[in-house]
């Protein structure tokens, strides 16, 4: 019981591992599957950021027409 | 697990909405508790992404629902973005989910002339019902 996880309550059958590469076949073949989530932090990015401010404005577009 | 931390903020958070769920989250002794229970002990791969978070990245999670669909989940957003639907038999670590997902993000950032771009990653997985291969 000394990780966050077991901690906070998750289940056994859940944990955490790190992800090395996204398409290198054998650091992926490290990851138990299924995954369930990916949790990702990722440096701001001009180009993320532009697409992020369209993307919500039409949503609040769609929100106001419905 | 029934009756733990993870349960009670999750039944906490459920009839609230997204502000009043962050507020709960932001305000909850019990969560402080079970971090700084665990800080003390060094590095766990957990709260080195939320560090990290701190110093300055953003922090998105992409989830497969129930209803078997990707879903985008970042805190500044509007709400969660569907990025399409999954098959019974992928998760968000096979190729189509990254492309719909995280793979999508790195590569407009490349196509917009952003140099190598450095992230971590973090995968929750389960090991009920193993995929083959």
């Amino acid at each position: 019981m000394n990780t966050f996880e077991a901690r906070i309550g998750l289940a056994p059958s859940l944990s955490f591992n790190e992800v090395y590469s996204l398409d290198d076949p054998n650091l992926l073949s490290l990851i138990p599957r299924p995954v369930r989530a990916l949790l990702v932090i990722i440096p701001w990015m001009p180009s993320w950021h532009a697409t992020r401010q369209t993307e919500d404005a039409e949503m609040r577009m769609r929100r106001r027409r419905s | 697990m029934p009756g733990s931390t993870l349960d009670a903020l999750r039944d906490a958070a459920l009839p609230l909405d997204m502000d009043g769920r962050a507020r709960m989250l932001h305000g909850s002794r019990v969560f402080e508790d079970v971090h700084r229970s665990v800080e003390m002990q060094g590095s766990s791969s957990v709260l080195v992404t939320v560090e990290q978070e701190r110093l300055g990245g953003h922090f998105v999670a992409f989830v497969k629902g129930g209803d078997g669909h990707l879903w985008e989940l970042e805190g500044g957003r509007k709400g969660p973005l569907d990025r399409g639907l999954l098959g019974d038999d992928e998760d968000v670590l096979g190729s189509r989910a990254l492309d719909l997902g995280l793979r999508g993000v790195i590569r407009r950032e490349h196509d917009s002339g952003g140099g190598n771009l450095m992230f971590s990653c973090l995968a929750l997985c389960s090991s009920e019902n193993p995929m083959a291969g």
